[in-house]
């Protein structure tokens, strides 16, 4: 890579034009990754840590002689090239390798010379974490090469903050508790008790003998950033609606479910026949999240009254595909095609790949990153999410965002037209994984929260 | 009969210049003109088939010439295998061979002559433009002309006389990776697993079926995993143990034993579609057994009974504090006590290497390891890692062995390169690491050689595509399969390639 070595003999020579296109070689070569592997900490292997260019010194003298090699105990070594900055000059020298350490110190004492060290390999400044979350270096899904929900949070972060609060994300799931400090939850309700017309909707129990995982799919799509806190969601701060999704013995039904999304489609809508489901605070419900289902064969109808009215309004419905439980298949009310069925992509070695445990079908819709996914935890805790659980409220907090961009707040976002321009801005601006165009694992690929987020919805 | 000249001469017959053949000590009776006829034609559906079409009268496959390769390649020429036309199947010193799904553009047609050692006797190239509006018949008459050791093309209206010879992947052409079979289904991080004269291609996330590799055919055979959660699309690492392929090394990062678990396929006597059971294997539980740690991106080899699960790579959390652990650990499966031993750590612990054994030394090379600030791994403590919040993935090139005799690890020459998710195997008594993926992440070309006698590494030509978490295994003849692994794209891959060693050097 890098050019023959030219002995440097004479101040005659045109000291910028040559060390220019030297210096710039070495600058590309270790830009371009890989291109001086030998440079590479050998024997033991890749250490952190700068890394050089073997057999290569860089030195700065005063004036523009080269100091004589051979006087100095350097006959093997020559001058490269050179740039020259003023009264003084900074000279590549190349020495044999393994001999740099003995080069420098002999340089080191010649009065002419005023600085000597390795040429390190320069690199790409790595993606600095945007905010001061304490687990977000390690929130892999957020990175440009994934996700990018770096790039999207300047877009969330420049709208005004009615369109922030307005895109509220109803979870319905398990809830031992309505609060988080890591979170902006709404006053929740329980969807168990029996629902009547002029009254209001039971709300969220203080506590519950359920699991934290509406807890940890809340934090996925909505944990604030930069608050030294924890993890940071895909929307952070965006309103989530927690619905309790068990009876008072811990059950969930298909009819739990179906008086969740009830609730989920009167919230904060005039015509609501309940008198509590208003917040001043948040928006109508724009995404529900659903990280729930069960391997039933086919398609369970009596969801589909309930799917068509949060549809006619405007609500995109996500619904975990499934963890390859029973056969494989995409689980129920995923499979149902009134909704949006996510699958779940893992980090491996740093590639992506569908996690083995995703279940597929052709209902699939997108995948979303789904496995060592930091979440908020029971108790202010924060943990380790896995499975489509933990894609799925990833896929809603984007869809969260397209709300807050692109809606109005008006009529025109109540419609099904504007559910099915949200579900397709999905599709249409996820990066394509597995094989080229849809297939049945990745759906139409995994999204990504900033290309989702920029430039027109169709 | 009318004739036009479509490009000018493109290469010579080597045979007709007589210098292979004094080389290789051959004879070969030169008399007559020898000449090829391609005939192209439109193909049934969208493409152009080509039918090539050797002979008129092929006088020097009356000699040593045992077979007659052709290959097609073109920018819009799908990785085509080249087609053997062995010396039995000219019948009046003409043959017909086809390749199919053909789009018009510009074709570069190869014809490799071979003698009964698959020692190449000579070749003779010919360039054509597929045109558009030529999707009825073509022909392409390359008349070999010895005594300027050169010839020339025409191409004439044919008749072709149509029986198609199924296609087969030899010979190989030395020094220089060909196109072979693609698998039927996109697999990366997986593995090739021989077993008799087959090879398994195992895992990779690709859906539910096993293939099976046939050298002699040069095909693959897909074979249904049985439907059961437990081993569906594996991701992991296997070898064979008594002729059973073993996946170990199935963590996926989650720390849920049940996904670690080693699972085992009995390939005996299936037909194709057949359901593969998870079969027991000794008496070693379906669980994870007494496996020490389990872990992703192990290297696995496997001789005399003995199955080695090496490094491998690991996150492991306890609240908030998540540690990613390079493994150095060797572990080792007894077929004859069906329990895991835990032998001598590895100096140099990490993930993704490639691994093989030859002559009862385990070679582990390359690899991948998560840089950054020390910390211990907080669910079994007795390894270290590196904190999740300063983890950074960086390829070496560290190249270690293990004697199994005496239960020691030697540092060895480093690999010319660093990389992760690389083959090692081994041939004709020397050490091919393969493909594998940079620092950055990007899957490579590239292929070095080791040789165990003298310690030293070699460049060796590099493979068609770059390939990174592929899989590849050694065929008979001196021969290497590569398939599949991520592509410079980050997408898996289905297409393999092969290699001819030519033997020990």
């Amino acid at each position: 890579m890098l050019p023959a070595a030219v002995p440097v003999t004479a101040p005659s020579v045109s000291l910028r034009d040559r060390a220019v296109p030297d210096l710039t070689a070495v600058g590309e070569g270790s830009a371009g990754g890989g291109a001086l592997p030998a440079a590479a900490s050998g024997g033991g292997g890749a250490v952190a840590g700068a890394k050089v260019v073997p057999g290569q010194l860089v030195v700065t003298t005063t004036g523009h002689v080269p100091p004589d090699l051979a006087g100095a105990g350097l006959s093997g070594a020559s001058w490269v090239a050179s740039a020259s900055f003023g009264a003084q000059t900074t000279w590549l020298l190349e020495v044999a390798p393994g001999d740099t350490a003995r080069a420098s110190g002999l340089l080191a004492r010649l009065p002419a010379v005023a600085a000597v060290a390795p040429n390190h390999l320069i690199e790409p400044m790595g993606e600095a974490p945007p905010t001061n979350d304490p687990l977000l270096p390690s929130q892999w899904s957020h990175g440009s090469d994934v996700s990018n929900v770096y790039g999207a949070w300047a877009v969330w972060d420049a709208l005004p903050a009615g369109r922030r609060s307005d895109s509220t994300v109803a979870v319905i799931d398990w809830f031992p508790e309505k609060v988080h400090d890591d979170l902006n939850l709404l006053t929740g309700y329980w969807s168990a008790p029996t629902l009547t017309a002029g009254q209001p909707v039971a709300t969220l129990g203080e506590r519950s003998q359920d699991s934290d995982h509406g807890i940890a799919v809340s934090g996925v799509i909505g944990a604030l950033k930069n608050n030294s806190l924890g993890a940071a969601g895909v929307a952070p701060g965006v309103p989530v609606l927690p619905i309790r999704v068990t009876d008072s013995n811990g059950n969930a039904t298909d009819f739990n479910i179906i008086q969740s999304l009830q609730i989920c489609g009167y919230y904060n809508r005039a015509d609501s026949p309940y008198t509590n489901l208003s917040n001043a605070g948040a928006g109508p419900v724009r995404v529900v999240n659903m990280s729930l289902g069960a391997s039933i064969a086919g398609v369970v109808a009596t969801y589909d009254a309930a799917l068509e009215f949060l549809r006619d309004r405007g609500i995109l419905v996500l619904v975990a595909a499934g963890n390859n439980q029973g056969d494989g298949r995409v689980e129920s009310p995923a499979n149902n095609p009134l909704v949006a069925a996510v699958s779940a992509s893992m980090q491996y070695q740093g590639f992506e790949l569908l996690a083995p445990y995703s279940s597929r079908g052709d209902e699939i819709w997108v995948a979303g990153p789904g496995n060592m996914i930091w979440a908020t935890g029971r108790g202010n805790t924060y943990k380790l999410f896995n499975g489509t659980s933990s894609a799925t409220p990833f896929v809603a907090g984007v869809a969260a965002l397209v709300n807050a961009v692109y809606g109005t707040g008006d009529a025109s976002q109540a419609t099904k037209a504007w559910t099915a321009r949200v579900k397709n801005r999905l599709a249409q601006t996820a990066t394509d994984l597995g094989p080229v165009g849809f297939d049945t694992g990745w759906g139409h690929g995994r999204v990504h929260a900033l290309r989702a987020v920029t430039g027109n919805l169709p | 009969m009318t004739r036009r000249r479509m490009t000018g001469p493109a290469a010579g017959w080597l045979l007709g210049a007589g210098l292979a053949c004094a080389a290789l000590g051959c004879q070969v009776p030169l008399g007559g003109t020898p000449g090829q006829v391609f005939v192209a034609e439109a193909g049934g559906t969208g493409g152009l088939a080509v039918r090539l079409q050797a002979g008129r009268q092929v006088q020097a496959l009356d000699g040593v010439v045992e077979k007659v390769a052709f290959s097609l390649t073109g920018t819009r020429v799908p990785g085509t295998p080249s087609i053997e036309v062995p010396r039995a199947r000219f019948s009046g010193g003409k043959a017909v061979v086809e390749f199919g799904g053909l789009l018009a553009g510009s074709v570069r047609v190869t014809a490799l002559l071979f003698d009964s050692d698959n020692l190449r006797l000579g070749s003779a190239t010919a360039d054509a433009t597929i045109a558009p509006d030529r999707l009825t018949q073509l022909a392409l008459i390359v008349a070999a002309d010895f005594a300027s050791a050169s010839f020339s093309v025409d191409t004439e209206n044919l008749v072709p006389p149509p029986s198609s010879l199924s296609v087969a992947f030899e010979p190989i052409s030395p020094r220089a990776w060909q196109p072979a079979a693609p698998m039927a289904v996109d697999r990366a991080a997986f593995s090739a697993v021989p077993i008799g004269a087959a090879i398994w291609a195992v895992g990779g996330d690709p859906g539910d079926q096993l293939e099976r590799y046939d050298p002699a055919s040069g095909r693959w055979t897909p074979f249904q995993i049985s439907n059961s959660n437990k081993v569906r699309r594996p991701i992991g690492s296997a070898a064979a143990l008594r002729n059973k392929i073993v996946v170990v090394g199935r963590d996926i990062e989650v720390g849920q034993n049940e996904t670690a678990a080693p699972f085992f396929f009995d390939p005996e006597g299936l037909d194709a579609f057949s359901h593969l059971e998870p079969a027991p294997f000794g008496v070693l539980p379906s669980s994870l057994g007494d496996v020490k740690e389990y872990r992703a991106a192990v290297g696995v080899a496997a001789a005399d009974d003995r199955l080695y699960m090496v490094g491998g790579a690991g996150k492991r959390a306890v609240g908030t504090n998540q540690v990613f652990v390079n493994f150095p650990t060797l572990e080792v499966l007894s077929a004859q006590t069906a329990h895991w031993s835990e032998l001598a750590a590895m100096p140099t612990a990490r993930g993704a290497p490639g691994a093989v054994i030859l002559s009862r030394k385990l070679y582990v090379a390359g690899g991948s390891r998560w840089t950054g600030t020390t910390a211990t791994d907080p669910v079994q403590g007795r390894l270290t890692g590196v904190t999740h919040t300063t983890a950074v993935l960086a390829a070496t090139d560290s190249f270690e062995v293990y004697d199994i005799a005496t239960d020691r690890w030697t540092a060895l020459a480093a690999l010319p390169a660093a990389r992760y998710g690389l083959a090692l195997v081994a041939s004709g008594g020397r050490l091919y690491a393969i493909g594998g993926a940079d620092s950055n992440g990007a899957a490579t070309t590239r292929v070095d050689s080791f040789d165990p006698a003298t310690g030293a590494w070699r460049a060796e030509p590099p493979l068609l595509e770059p390939r990174a978490f592929l899989a590849a295994a050694a065929l008979p003849g001196g021969k290497l399969l590569a398939a599949g692994g991520f592509g410079a794209d980050k997408r898996a891959r289905r297409s393999a390639e092969i290699f001819n060693t030519g033997g020990a050097q």
